[in-house]
């Protein structure tokens, strides 16, 4: 089952959510550019009713890395 | 030391190789890359070496109180900016004091008022990678990407790391932490195929089609005055492809030399010739500054849910600051605020490029980029006018010497660039007919060095 995480990577990227996984990146992954990467954080916002700080878009790099901010502020991801 | 002379390739490499592997554990290994890395920075600067260790000093020390201090936010924050702020300070002084003595004094000189003396500070080779190093990791243990290092070696050892110390590519510690915690247990064979492979590749790059090509355009762009517009459009486009082989061959090189010590350095060029628009051509040209850029300007500076509006303007200032980076002139500030117009262009008519032919595009690009470099290469906005005029209005001149040579090279150039496949791209695996083909050129290239043909890297100048 796809998790709510990754199901919005999915649909902001463009891919399929099976192609992604914990360690995907901007390095790995070609549609995660810099645009992609502020889309994302508005997504998230919207997806899980939050409000990120600057030190937690900075250190979203992977998408384990979103989950482990996320998990952080007690979001169900 | 360059990696394209005689002392590194017969003396300093294979030395530095033995040894590496002959040590038995990975503190004597950490400490040989270090100390391998001062002396090779040293042959260019024993006094900056210093520099070099007192950069390398403050962000480790950073890291350690971030080991230390880590649950108060507030000395957290303090761990962050004055590290930072020592680390830019070093680099604002050596590297853009005297642009800033030189802009005020054009601003004084218009009113007419005596101009402030220079300091003549001379550069240090690599400050500007090897702070964006040092910057990246304090940044990192603040975000908590990565865990500070307590180990002092270890960290000399990323910091100076000769492979990377002088022109990158710009290695983040979180990308190499891995390799080094393994360094003890690398087979040394494993990527002994892969490296000389990489490093024999950037050296063809760099010695037979950068240091050719420039041997014909430098001395035709010393007189501008005499060039054709034919002429012009020729050395532009040789300029074009020098930079692009000059500095993806020194990249390559570098992967190499990584590999021969069992560390993964990043891909740096992927084929940034055959980009489609501003955008993918900025994710294929030297991609670790890219990313560098991205994540610790673009990113952040951008914020939460920011207006097209905002997001052009932090596209545009993102830029700027990356052309500032490249070197302390104007120039080199308009070539990056151009970049930045030219991403903001396309975040906003990005359909309408899109829908055209896709050589089309790549054309487009490659032509944007080459009208780009017109200001990257001219040392003041006098000179990059100057030659973009001959380029735009039909001028006569006096004819290219080289000229023939250089179309020869020009299309090889091309060929590679634009249709061939990068060190990436190729499989480096042993077999006779490219062995023979590689190791053939790599001689010639060692010929050449040999006849005394050493030319620095052009990005050594950032």
């Amino acid at each position: 089952m796809i998790d709510k995480l990754t199901q919005t990577f999915a649909t902001v990227l463009k891919v399929e959510p099976s192609s992604l996984a914990d360690d995907s990146s901007p390095e790995n992954t070609p549609s995660w550019d810099s645009l992609k990467a502020v889309e994302l954080v508005a997504a998230i916002e919207e997806t899980f009713h939050l409000e990120l700080t600057t030190s937690e878009i900075m250190r979203m790099r992977s998408l384990g890395i979103a989950r482990d901010v996320l998990r952080r502020r007690g979001a169900d991801c | 030391m360059l990696f394209n002379s005689v002392i590194f390739i017969f003396i300093f490499l294979p030395v530095t190789y033995a040894v590496f592997w002959a040590l038995p554990s990975k503190n004597f290994r950490y400490a040989w890359l270090a100390l391998s890395g001062y002396i090779f920075y040293g042959y260019w600067s024993r006094r900056y070496c210093l520099l070099m260790a007192f950069a390398t000093l403050v962000s480790y020390l950073a890291g350690l109180g971030f080991l230390r201090w880590g649950n108060s936010k507030r000395i957290r924050k303090w761990l962050l900016v004055g590290p930072i702020t020592v680390e830019l300070g070093l680099l604002a002084y050596f590297k853009y004091t005297d642009f800033g003595i030189h802009t005020i004094n054009a601003v004084l000189s218009w009113h007419e008022i005596e101009p402030l003396p220079l300091l003549n500070i001379i550069l240090p080779i690599g400050i500007s990678f090897y702070i964006f190093h040092t910057i990246s990791y304090i940044v990192d243990c603040y975000l908590e990407v990565i865990e500070p290092t307590r180990n002092p070696l270890k960290f000399a050892c990323y910091v100076s790391l000769f492979s990377q110390l002088v022109a990158g590519p710009i290695v983040r510690f979180t990308e190499l932490k891995s390799d080094l915690e393994k360094i003890d247990a690398f087979d040394r064979r494993s990527f002994l195929d892969r490296g000389w492979s990489f490093f024999a590749i950037g050296l063809i790059q760099k010695v037979l089609i950068a240091d050719t090509i420039a041997a014909i355009i430098d001395p035709a762009l010393l007189d501008i005055a005499q060039l054709s517009t034919v002429g012009a459009w020729m050395c532009m486009l040789g300029y074009t492809y020098q930079i692009y082989f000059d500095f993806s061959g020194y990249s390559n090189m570098a992967i190499g030399l990584g590999l021969l010590f069992g560390l993964h350095i990043p891909q740096n060029f992927n084929s940034p010739y055959r980009a489609l628009n501003p955008a993918d051509f900025w994710r294929r040209w030297h991609m670790s500054l890219s990313r560098c850029f991205r994540d610790y300007v673009y990113v952040p500076m951008a914020g939460r849910r920011p207006s097209k509006t905002r997001l052009a303007w932090v596209t545009l200032a993102t830029m700027t600051l990356c052309g500032l980076w490249h070197g302390a002139n104007w120039t080199f500030v308009i070539w990056g605020a151009y970049h930045g117009v030219l991403l903001v262009l396309y975040l906003r008519y990005g359909v309408v490029w899109d829908a055209m032919p896709a050589w089309l595009q790549r054309t487009g690009t490659f032509f944007l980029v080459l009208i780009g470099l017109t200001m990257f290469r001219a040392p003041n906005w006098e000179y990059a006018s100057a030659i973009l005029s001959r380029m735009v209005v039909p001028h006569t001149g006096a004819e290219l010497v080289g000229g023939a040579t250089l179309t020869v090279m020009l299309i090889i150039a091309a060929g590679v660039a634009h249709v061939g496949p990068n060190a990436f791209e190729l499989s480096h695996d042993w077999s006779p007919p490219k062995t023979m083909a590689i190791a053939t050129l790599f001689v010639l290239c060692l010929f050449s060095i040999y006849g005394a043909n050493q030319s620095p890297f052009l990005y050594f100048q950032f």
